[in-house]
Order: structure tokens, then sequence, then C-alpha cells
């Protein structure tokens, strides 16, 4: 084990301060062997963090946390618009669902990301779509080719004369365009063309008449939602 | 989140402040993650305690305890022995942790648990600093050794 190993494991302790933490995070932004190293030990730890007292999240937290987000979300208005208004939707959404469970959606987002990275094309976006209930109900991965997958991670009841239909919300102006319907809960994939797929995109999953929304916009309840993001490869 | 921030921080208010933080932290830079190195749920307890460990140490530069916030610390002291305790009979880090002397097992989780600095857990320990820091390093050879 070399010094660097020990040093990452400092790291990961915590126990680096001042000049020596600065030096070490400065190589850590561009040394890779360095990374691997500090995930290592992030992960021989983590048992510890699964020893923490769990404590639940106040209703006066969770408003904090949404006025903040929606803040950053609006200092970035100015160069994608669309997004404030995007995440204040999911906010709402995603408000009443455990704290854990939207970190771990966030996390799935990403790892999904790696596996699909591992095939070949690499999606432009994906996205993890979530129930009311927070648990994650769907992936959706949109590619260069305008080639868009959905694949239910649950099984869905559909009822007689109904469909699931997938929408995508990228203008709010424009609203919801349909990408197509599922017949039941097993994969799909449309083909669009000229439909944008970007970070933040809206997808989601409503129940609709067998023959899709006659109105060409969502008129049945909101199955799962959520935001797409770009896969880290 | 709040649990593993409260241990560094010992206050409930200070801990909810560390997982606002780092929740709008998340929210801008999710990217910031790369999956093909590591587990998502250790990275985000590494932002978690890292964030926890700044806010410790810029405010114990600043400010001492007023008296009357005393009251609402969270238990202090313990909470590094308690977490190995409650460790799964199953987890190897347990396994090794118990192969280490009990006062360098104690450095290394007070650093870890409780966010301490190598100058806080010399004292804890009553050694010198010098020797704290070498025992931390040799007990991570000897705990990568052992997962390895």
């Amino acid at each position: 084990m070399n010094s660097m190993e020990i040093t990452a494991g400092e790291y990961a302790l915590g126990l680096l301060e001042g000049a020596e933490l600065a030096q070490f995070e400065r190589q850590l932004a561009h040394d890779r062997a360095l990374q691997v190293e500090v995930a290592r030990w992030q992960m021989q730890f983590s048992d510890l963090d699964a020893t923490a007292q769990p404590q639940t999240v106040s209703a006066a937290l969770w408003n904090r946390i949404e006025s903040s987000v929606g803040a950053a979300a609006a200092t970035s208005r100015e160069t994608k618009p669309g997004i404030a208004e995007l995440l204040w939707e999911n906010l709402g959404f995603w408000r009443g669902a455990s704290f854990a469970g939207v970190a771990a959606s966030l996390m799935l987002a990403v790892s999904v990301g790696l596996l699909a990275g591992r095939a070949t094309p690499v999606p432009l976006v994906v996205a993890v779509l979530l129930s009311d209930d927070a648990s994650p109900g769907a992936i959706v991965e949109a590619f260069h080719d305008g080639r868009v997958v959905v694949v239910p991670l649950r099984d869905i009841v559909v009822p007689d004369g109904k469909a699931l239909e997938v929408w995508t919300l990228f203008d709010k102006a424009r609203g919801p365009v349909s990408l197509g319907l599922i017949d039941r809960s097993r994969r799909a994939q449309f083909s669009t063309s000229n439909l944008p797929a970007r970070e933040t995109q809206l997808y989601e999953i409503t129940l609709e008449p067998a023959t899709g929304s006659p109105i060409g916009r969502p008129t049945g309840p909101i199955l799962m939602k959520g935001l797409a993001a770009t896969p880290r490869i | 989140m709040i649990g593993v921030a409260a241990r560094i921080v010992r206050r409930r208010e200070l801990a909810e402040e560390v997982v606002h933080d780092v929740f709008v932290q998340i929210w801008r830079h999710a990217g910031s993650f790369n999956p093909s190195i590591g587990s998502g749920r250790a990275w985000l307890y590494s932002i978690v305690r890292n964030r926890s460990i700044n806010l410790l140490r810029d405010s114990s530069r600043e400010q001492s305890t007023p008296e009357d916030e005393i009251a609402t610390l969270v238990e202090a002291g313990g909470a590094a022995e308690d977490a190995f305790q409650k460790l799964a009979e199953s987890s190897a880090l347990r396994r090794c942790l118990q192969q280490l002397d009990a006062k360098r097992r104690l450095g290394l989780l007070l650093a870890y648990v409780e966010g301490l600095s190598h100058g806080e857990i010399a004292a804890r320990l009553g050694v010198p600093l010098g020797t704290a820091k070498a025992w931390l390093r040799r007990s991570l050879i000897a705990l990568r050794d052992c997962l390895a």
C-alpha cells in the first residue's frame, strides 16, 4: 500500500485539513486512480453510515429545501428556459416523498447511466419515473437517433379499454407531447423525430383511453413522472 | 442523512442545515458523481460528512455553544463506540475493526463517525499528536489488508 492510498483513507475519514486538504483535492480532481481509491475507502467505511439513528425530515426543512432549489433553478433560467418551472412542478410532486426515496432515485438515475453506457449507443438522457409514493416505476432512455425506450420497473394494472401513454414536456408553451402508447407493463420503444431530449426535461406516464388521449394532451391520472438527466459515462 | 450529520455537528438544527445544503448541492450537481467508480450511497454520505465537518470546523473557530443551547445538544460522546456496536455481525468492517487495538479503533471511529480532527483525537485518546497520526495511518493499513 503506497502513501497516496493511505492519504486517500485519511481523506475519506475526514482527517485532512488546510493546505494538505486543498492539495489533495486539487490532485483528486483529475487523478482517476485517486478517485477510485477514495471511492473504495468510502465504500469500506459506509457500513458505519447505516448505524446512524434514522431521523425524519421536518416540514420546515422541506419548505426551506424547496425554496432554495427554486432559487437555484431561477438563477439558471436565463440560459435554460423552462428549468425553473419543471423543477417547481416536480418539487410539488416529490414533496410528500421520503427524503431517502428522492436521494435514492437520484442515485438510481445516475447508476442507470452507467449500465446504459456499457451498451452502445449511449442515451442522450435518462429519466427515472417515480410513482406518487416515490418508488421508481419506469426508466426512460432517449437516444440521439430519436429512439425513446421505456422500461417499466414494476407491473402496472391497465384496465380494459385503457392504455398507458408516455409524454414528455420540453416546452411549457407547447405542453406535453405524446411519445406513444403502451398496452401493458413491458419494455417499449418509440421513434420520435425532432423532439428534444435534454437534461431536466419532464417525462410522465398517464392512464388514457386505449386509443390514446383524444385531445392530444394528458387527460387521465399521472401514474409516474421524472426529470431527465444526462448519463455521466 | 440527518442522523449521520447529527453525530458530527451534534445539534439537530445544524444537521438540518447540512442536509439542506447537501440536497441543494446534489440537485445542482448530480453529475459530479461518477457511477463507474463508486456506490451512490457511499458518495452521498461522503458529501453529508464533508459538509458536516466543514460546518463543525468553521463554527468552532467562530463561536462557542451558548449555554441555553446545551440542552439541544445531541448526546455527545459515545457516538463512535455506539456506531461500532451497531455494525451488523456480518459486516467485514466490524470484523476488521475488531482486530485493532481498542484505542486505535476508537481513533478511527472518532474521525469517521464524529468528524474529529487529528488534534481532537489525540486529546481524546490522551496521546501526542504525532502518535495519533501514526496510529491512524497504521490502522488504515491494517484495515485495508484485512478488508482486501
